[in-house]
């Protein structure tokens, strides 16, 4: 393993997932000196609510459970939280749901670790806070990795510290569901692609190396299972959880910035422009960092392949197969389009979004982002 | 604006009842076996004089304690941890990890893999006490059931298993 010079690496994310796992969370409450959680969640009428609290029979431990957390919560939803939080006496902050749900908890973590108006006053970056209240995070839906990370988006507003990152990700079969269609392709995707951006940065973390290989692999073994839905939920929801961890110790690549700037400038959904460009700006990362394309193969294409693979051959074979696990990973019903212009995306947004995202210092140029993008608009591999 | 509502927690008495019988018996037939076996009563001599040892649930039982005298015997000491001085104590983390454990979908093993069970106290003495827990178990249960509930079924006679059987079941019911 090729040690750099100087790297960072943190987590304080534990895991328990798999059967039954939901019946620790009233135990891991205690180790975190909590005795009432608030528990938030979407308003689906799922049952999940009623299975999470029957999971805390002859714990002893109440819970408050707040349901109907907006698709975009603004910050009066965020003082009925804080008050309630405050008068019900709670001490510890769970997330039930996706995205949107780890979003609004993590916000109120820093609302309830402070004062309201800290969240109000703040622009954006690190909450006020330094220590944040206990905060486990338990997903039902497909979300995109980023509810285990160390962001949070509340409004216009994006907050970074690793202190948002929760405590404990309680993973249960029991509660997971595919949620809205074509859900559970993006977030797969989404965790793949955060995953390989780390692998192929150029400034490599071992650790979160090992961390996007476990992802990678997690998403290839089970990429079979993908065409049963309902098989592939738990892998997915343990490979977005640690896909988050690699978020936060990796600095975005070119195929997630170009994603999300050709999604703000054309209609393409970011999902299905990252599906496009993820094996396109891989080959070209490849070109840059053979060694680690190389690599990137094992856990992509699994031991015997690899060694069959020639030495010289891999760095060239890693894009194929990234691509072939995409179109497994999403089925027939949610195959990403060839390329760009089959998705209907025109040329000549081509260029803006290349600079848009170039001006997030992707660590690619405007013109390498466009040259990715033109690769990926004719669909040349 | 969405809704809430405190949930208090529910209780699970029959669960409770029937891992606090589990244990109960348990507990009483180690003794028992400990006279019966040679293989557990080595078990209980290389622990030390006085040691105590305790497997409960977590957070507030049911429990079994059993303990080593000054004589070198076992005794089964009741289901109250926090009134004596335990050296090791097997914590099972919830009441559904141990009727998992006692319905044998799980075994010993399986549930220390599975991170079911906090350890509190010396490693090699946690493992003498699995080791006495699993020979108690071939002795109480039928094959059929042992073998899911222990590592390894031993390739003990069916007299010695047989007969062993007999005098724990009897001597944990009566009491001697």
């Amino acid at each position: 393993m090729n040690m750099p010079d100087l790297f960072s690496f943190q987590s304080p994310v534990k895991i328990e997932s798999g059967r039954r796992a939901l019946e620790n969370i009233p135990i891991e409450l205690a180790r975190s000196e909590a005795r009432k959680p608030l528990v938030l969640c979407g308003s689906q009428r799922d049952g999940t609510a009623e299975q999470f609290a029957a999971a805390f029979g002859d714990s002893g431990v109440p819970i408050v459970l707040y349901e109907g957390i907006p698709a975009d919560p603004d910050f009066m939803t965020l003082r009925e939280l804080w008050g309630l939080y405050r008068d019900r006496g709670c001490d510890a902050i769970i997330a039930l749901g996706g995205g949107t749900t780890a979003d609004a908890a993590k916000a109120l973590n820093i609302a309830v670790s402070g004062r309201p108006e800290d969240l109000e006053q703040a622009t954006g970056g690190s909450p006020a806070a330094a220590r944040l209240r206990p905060f486990f995070y338990c997903p039902t839906t497909p979300g995109d990795g980023r509810e285990t990370s160390c962001f949070a988006r509340f409004g216009k507003r994006d907050f970074s510290s690793m202190s948002l990152m929760p405590n404990l990700a309680v993973i249960d079969p029991r509660l997971l569901r595919e949620g809205a269609p074509g859900a559970l392709t993006a977030a797969m995707v989404e965790a793949l692609a955060t995953a390989v951006e780390a692998r192929l940065a150029p400034a490599r973390n071992p650790l979160s190396g090992l961390y996007a290989d476990v992802v990678i692999r997690l998403l290839a073994e089970n990429a079979a299972a993908a065409k049963k839905r309902a098989a592939a939920l738990a892998p997915a929801a343990n490979a977005l959880c640690l896909s988050g961890v690699v978020l936060s110790n990796a600095v975005r690549g070119p195929a997630s910035r170009l994603a999300a700037a050709l999604s703000a400038e054309t209609p393409i959904s970011e999902a299905t422009a990252l599906a496009i460009l993820l094996p396109h700006a891989a080959a070209f990362l490849a070109k840059r960092h053979p060694a680690a394309a190389a690599d990137l193969l094992l856990p992509l294409a699994g031991a015997d392949a690899f060694t069959r693979t020639p030495a010289g051959e891999r760095a060239a074979r890693m894009a194929p197969q990234l691509r072939s696990l995409i179109r497994n990973l999403a089925g027939a019903a949610d195959a990403p389009p060839s390329s760009l212009g089959a998705a209907a995306v025109p040329k000549e947004a081509l260029p803006a979004a290349a600079r848009r995202a170039a001006l997030d210092a992707s660590g690619a140029s405007e013109a390498e982002g466009l040259e990715i993008l033109s690769l990926a608009w004719t669909g040349t591999p | 604006m969405g809704s809430f509502r405190q949930i208090e927690p529910g209780r699970k008495p029959f669960k409770k009842a029937y891992v606090a019988i589990m244990l109960w018996f348990v507990g009483r037939s180690i003794p028992i076996a400990a006279k019966v076996d040679p293989g557990i009563r080595r078990e209980i001599a290389d622990l030390p004089d006085g040691f105590t040892f305790s497997l409960g649930v977590l957070p507030a039982g049911p429990a079994m304690i059993v303990g080593k005298d000054a004589s070198g015997r076992a005794h089964y000491l009741g289901w109250h941890p926090e009134r004596q001085k335990v050296d090791l104590s097997l914590k099972i983390r919830n009441i559904e990890a141990a009727i998992g454990m006692f319905t044998f979908q799980e075994s010993t093993a399986v549930a220390t893999a599975r991170n079911r069970l906090i350890v509190d106290g010396e490693v090699p003495h946690a493992c003498a006490v699995v080791r006495i827990l699993d020979a108690v178990e071939v002795y109480l249960l039928f094959k059929v059931l042992a073998r899911l509930a222990v590592k390894r079924y031993p390739d003990w006679s069916a007299g010695r298993i047989l007969w062993g059987r007999f005098r724990i079941y009897l001597g944990a019911v009566l009491g001697f």
